[in-house]
């Protein structure tokens, strides 16, 4: 599958400075967005050995290291669980990290990742930056927020016009660094020609409705230019926060007649 | 170094031991695979066997003989007269397949005898005529029944015959040297060395009427292999130390014209030029060959075959009938009348057709054992699946043809099956633990794994976090080369950091494991700068916080002077205070404001100060006292009691748990705190165990009234991680407007994991527990601690009703009934 991605983080309008944190790889089909938190700038060290983590992780797959760390979860395949230890593993360094530097005593982090492996898409992610889908002419949030308003709205206690509204709704029931060990939420689909794939931190959601993050996603079909303007419909409507997302979509394969004329191509599948 | 680990790895160790088990049961000769083994041998000796043109003709005693001449066993005069008729066509030499250990009985022989031995001590009556004629015809007449002595005559007349005899085999042999009669001494030759061969402790040689007149004897004696199939011959047989040839080696010898003098044994056994190769205990191989020629004995009595046929050859005469004669399983086939044996093995021997273990064979098979042990152990993880299936499939074939071609062509027995088995097995194993062990892989957590560790490492030194990148590296294998690199970057970005001690530390940490690039100029060059510079602070932390140590005058917040860090809070550090005013220790609780946004910075400070004010004016025994707030180096602080105790979150474990009445006395405190709290319109909204203190003098004080809407509220970035809300109230969760019956709710959970040190309310995920909040009544307390009083029980369903107006509508409400309930208690009791 042909994937054309591209990626922005901004640092908002009210914020100093920038405590969210993406890596793309495009070799490896890994996508990863993270948003830190914590005093003295440590959410950006947070946040940046999150990314950094995630990439050694991969190359020391790539160099043949089948590191598994937490509980191996056999109704997933073998990406995903990778994708799982990547970030396990990411929680670890963070905890240490906070642990022995008093400067970073709370820091913690935000993830949400995705790996792609062929046309099957590993998704993981601890916190409230999301991963939506853009399939067939509507998005789906394929990601659970790990916050307190999203679960009072599973639970139909608030509604989500509430939840917006809530003075809890950046308090987080999960994130990186916390805690010595972390739950990662995992899944798999399949993807299709034509698919389209949103990361974000919750600077860009909480800034921009999913209706509008759809239509500029679904309208533009140039990941580059919609993550431009995903940013600055973020900052125009206050940019509280920082801003990052991460936008990937797989190229359509051409037509009938196209595929009649490269037949040959047929054959090297 | 990273190489040499790799090839000790699961797959290697695993290829190694079925290699050695291989080993074993081939050294053991493990019988499964000799069995298999068998079924391989018998299936070459069967492809390789040919016609044969070795000069043997049988006389068959089959079933038609029988129809026609008698049932059997046959008078002993058949066959003399057999022997006289081969005598006439010039057989060479013959073999009677036929044990006559006893003598005949004969009860019309003994009659006979009987009145002939009558009449000859009768008086004169033999001078009678007709007496005479009668004597005659008795006398002929004991001549024709005496079989026994036509059969002698008929072997002493024709000087060829080769008689068999029998061995009982033993393990415990006769060693002494055993009187044995001239004409089986004969057929011996002495002994040098009797471990080499067959033992027996009895035998069992032909009527000594038919022995001394034979040309030679040899033992019918065979060996079964552990199948009970008869593969080999042996040739000779050791009774009373000295070696009896075998009966087809007899004939053999017989019709070389050679005797037991021209018999070298050594390894292999030498008959003059002839060499036979042997194997252990000095038995030969048998290549089973076909096409002998078999005669009907019936026919050479009725003259049906031309004495042509006998001319020069070699003669077994043989049972060949269903029912008589021992039969034997071969490679040939199940059910072999004994002469299949015999004329093999003269077949062989003659025409030097053997079936040879090479001496060398052994060292072959142990070496090809070892190649596809190592194919395995080595070969198998490094290269790829299919290569793998290709090569072994290409092992396992072409060393079974090569092991067939040498039997079939030569008769050279490779034993095949021990490493082709190896092979197939090894490879089974090593491609199915490949996944099985990468899956016990997948479950192990690798925490603490040396690539773990690095990566951490890397991480730490990524964030100039040397001192725990130092920490990360030193728990690899230094020995790694990998490692060593890892940390002489390391020690470089330690100098880089000019913490040259560390450097230094790191140095010799790669030392330990010998000579590394230019660690030892480098430790000799830093420890010779160490000495003049390291005073600096340069190794030193850089804290920023404003407290800067090492200062000479102590940092203030405020009018406090600040002693030392006492913790971390929700909101930021507690640090230990003094105000020199009125030399008092007070707790300062202080709330940082980098962690807010600049526009919330106003409002937040707004917020605390209103909070704290209120909390401030709060005066009760059960409260921590407020003495002051204040704001200093962009830090807003609050000054407070300093309290010597503990909180309550300790009691709240199971085998902690307080005495029923201290913990009544807890709650009722609590519960009086609050009243007085509520009165005054400030609400805690946090009430748990850690915001419960006991102090050592056992008073009880809430603390932190207020405080967690300061910090709730006000963070509009991505900020807190909570914990579980285990103590909040129903309409905490769906963010309903809160009271203070609010904080009565919680402090029924209080009261209930204090009694119990259990939550009244749980759930795997936040989920679960906030929907058992709001939704799910809490279980009976008495159910887990059934000694509590019931009024207990009653209390905390009050407390922890779902709706607000079923509570205890004020703290004072709740100190009244626990108070009167232990009164009562008390005069029961």
């Amino acid at each position: 599958m042909k994937l054309v991605i591209s990626g922005k983080t901004d640092v908002g309008i009210v914020r100093k400075n920038n405590e969210d944190n993406l890596y793309i790889s495009e070799n490896d089909g890994l996508l990863v967005v993270a948003d830190g938190m914590g005093g003295h700038a440590s959410g950006e060290v947070a946040s940046k050995i999150t990314v950094d983590m995630m990439r050694d992780y991969f190359n020391a797959v790539k160099e043949g290291h089948q590191l598994q760390i937490g509980p191996y979860q056999d109704d997933l395949s073998e990406p995903t669980n990778r994708l799982g230890s990547a970030i396990r593993l990411a929680n670890q360094a963070i905890y240490e990290a906070a642990k022995d530097n008093p400067l970073w005593y709370g820091m913690g982090t935000t993830i949400a990742a995705v790996l792609i492996t062929g046309n099957r898409l590993s998704i993981a992610h601890v916190g409230d930056s999301r991963v939506y889908l853009i399939r067939a002419g509507s998005m789906e949030q394929l990601t659970d927020d790990h916050s307190f308003v999203s679960e009072q709205v599973k639970r139909e206690i608030i509604s989500s016009e509430q939840a917006k509204a809530s003075a809890m709704k950046n308090v987080l029931t999960r994130a990186l660094g916390v805690h010595p060990e972390v739950e990662v939420d995992l899944d798999e689909i399949s993807l299709f020609d034509g698919d389209m794939l949103v990361l974000c931190t919750d600077g860009l959601t909480g800034m921009v409705d999913d209706d509008e993050i759809f239509a500029i996603a679904n309208t533009l079909h140039n990941p580059a230019m919609a993550c431009e303007d995903l940013v600055s419909r973020a900052n125009q409507n206050g940019g509280k926060d920082n801003i990052t997302v991460i936008i990937a979509e797989i190229e359509k394969k051409k037509g009938w007649l196209y595929r009649l004329l490269h037949f040959k191509e047929w054959f090297r599948r | 170094m990273k190489k040499i680990t790799d090839i000790f790895g699961k797959e290697f160790i695993i290829g190694i031991v079925i290699m050695l088990l291989a080993i074993a049961a081939y050294c053991f000769k493990w019988s499964p695979v000799e069995g298999l083994e068998y079924r391989f041998y018998d299936f070459g000796v069967h492809l390789r066997a040919k016609a044969t043109t070795a000069p043997l003709a049988i006389v068959a005693i089959d079933d038609i003989s029988i129809a026609k001449m008698g049932r059997w066993p046959w008078p002993r005069s058949y066959i003399a007269e057999m022997i006289d008729t081969l005598k006439n066509y010039d057989a060479k030499v013959i073999g009677v397949n036929l044990l006559y250990s006893e003598s005949d009985a004969n009860q019309g022989l003994w009659e006979v005898q009987e009145i002939l031995k009558q009449l000859e001590d009768g008086t004169g009556g033999l001078k009678n005529k007709q007496f005479g004629e009668l004597y005659e015809a008795l006398k002929e007449a004991e001549k024709r029944l005496d079989n026994d002595t036509s059969l002698s005559s008929s072997m002493e007349a024709s000087k060829k015959v080769v008689l068999p005899f029998f061995f009982t085999l033993s393990t415990m042999p006769v060693r002494d040297e055993v009187k044995l009669p001239e004409y089986l001494k004969n057929n011996s030759i002495g002994v040098t060395n009797p471990d080499h061969f067959l033992a027996a402790r009895e035998i069992i040689p032909p009527i000594a009427a038919f022995a001394s007149h034979t040309a030679a004897m040899g033992h019918i004696n065979v060996v079964h292999d552990s199948d009970r199939a008869v593969r080999g011959e042996p040739l000779f047989v050791n009774f009373g130390n000295r070696l009896f040839p075998s009966f087809g080696m007899q004939l053999a010898l017989r019709y070389l014209n050679y005797n037991l003098k021209d018999v070298a044994i050594s390894n292999s056994i030498r008959i003059k030029n002839l060499t036979i190769p042997t194997l252990g205990k000095n038995s030969m191989l048998i290549s089973f060959n076909k096409g002998f020629p078999v005669y009907s004995f019936v026919d050479i009595i009725d003259n049906k075959v031309p004495g042509t046929q006998f001319k020069n050859r070699i003669v077994i005469i043989a049972p060949h009938a269903t029912g008589i004669g021992t039969t034997f399983i071969t490679p040939a086939g199940p059910n072999m009348p004994s002469w299949v044996l015999v004329a093999n093995v003269i077949d062989n021997i003659l025409l030097n057709n053997h079936i040879v273990r090479l001496p060398w064979a052994f060292y072959l098979e142990l070496a090809v054992l070892i190649f596809f042990g190592l194919f395995l152990a080595l070969g198998l993880p490094r290269l790829h699946a299919g290569i793998t299936a290709i090569i072994s499939a290409a092992l396992f074939l072409g060393w079974s043809a090569v092991g067939w071609f040498f039997l079939v062509q030569y008769g050279y027995w490779f034993k095949v099956t021990y490493p082709a088995l190896l092979l197939v097995i090894g490879y089974i194993v090593a491609v199915s633990s490949r996944y099985l062990f990468t899956e016990r892989a997948k479950e192990r957590v690798e925490a603490d794994s040396v690539e773990t560790n690095k990566m951490l490492g890397l991480s730490f030194q990524g964030q100039g976090m040397l001192d725990m990148a130092f920490e990360k590296f030193r728990k690899c294998p230094v020995e790694d080369e990998s490692v060593k690199d890892l940390l002489y970057n390391l020690g470089l970005d330690f100098e880089r950091k000019r913490q040259f001690n560390k450097a230094v530390a790191a140095y010799e940490h790669i030392k330990q494991a010998g000579e590394f690039k230019d660690i030892s100029e480098r430790i000799n060059k830093l420890k010779s700068v160490g000495q003049t510079v390291i005073f600096g602070p340069s190794g030193g932390k850089k804290d920023a916080t404003v407290l800067i140590e090492g200062a000479e005058t102590k940092p203030t917040l405020g009018r406090y002077e600040i002693m030392k860090e006492l913790g971390r809070g929700a909101m930021g550090t507690v640090y230990l205070g003094k105000d020199p005013r009125i030399n008092r220790e007070v707790a300062i609780k202080t709330l940082r404001y980098d962690d807010f946004e600049e526009d919330q910075v106003a409002e937040l400070k707004q917020r605390f100060f209103r909070e704290a004010e209120a909390a401030g004016k709060l005066s009760h025994p059960n409260i921590v006292t407020i003495y002051d707030v204040g704001e200093d180096y962009e830090i807003a602080y609050m000054a407070m009691e300093l309290l010597d105790g503990s909180d309550l979150a300790k009691y709240t474990q199971k085998e902690n748990l307080l005495p029923f009445k201290e913990v009544t006395r807890i709650i009722s405190s609590v519960a009086s705190a609050l009243d007085y709290a509520h009165e005054n319109g400030v609400v805690h909204r946090d009430i748990k165990p850690a915001n419960i203190m006991i102090l050592r003098n056992g008073e009880i004080k809430v603390a932190d009234f207020g405080i967690a809407r300061v910090m709730a509220t006000s963070r509009t970035q991505t900020g807190v991680v909570m914990g579980t809300p285990s103590y909040m109230s129903p309409e905490q969760i769906s963010g309903q407007k809160v009271d203070g019956r609010s904080d009565l709710f919680s402090l029924g959970v209080v009261f209930f994991e204090l009694l119990s040190g259990e939550k009244p309310f749980g759930g795997d995920s936040i989920t679960t527990l906030m929907y058992n909040i709001t939704n799910t009544p809490p279980p009976p307390v008495r159910d887990i601690v059934p000694n509590v009083p019931e009024f207990c029980e009653s209390i905390i369903m009050r407390m922890l009703s779902k709706e607000k107006d079923l509570r205890y509508q004020r703290g004072k409400e709740l100190v009244n009934d626990l108070s009167k309930y232990m009164e009562a208690l008390g005069e029961q009791g």
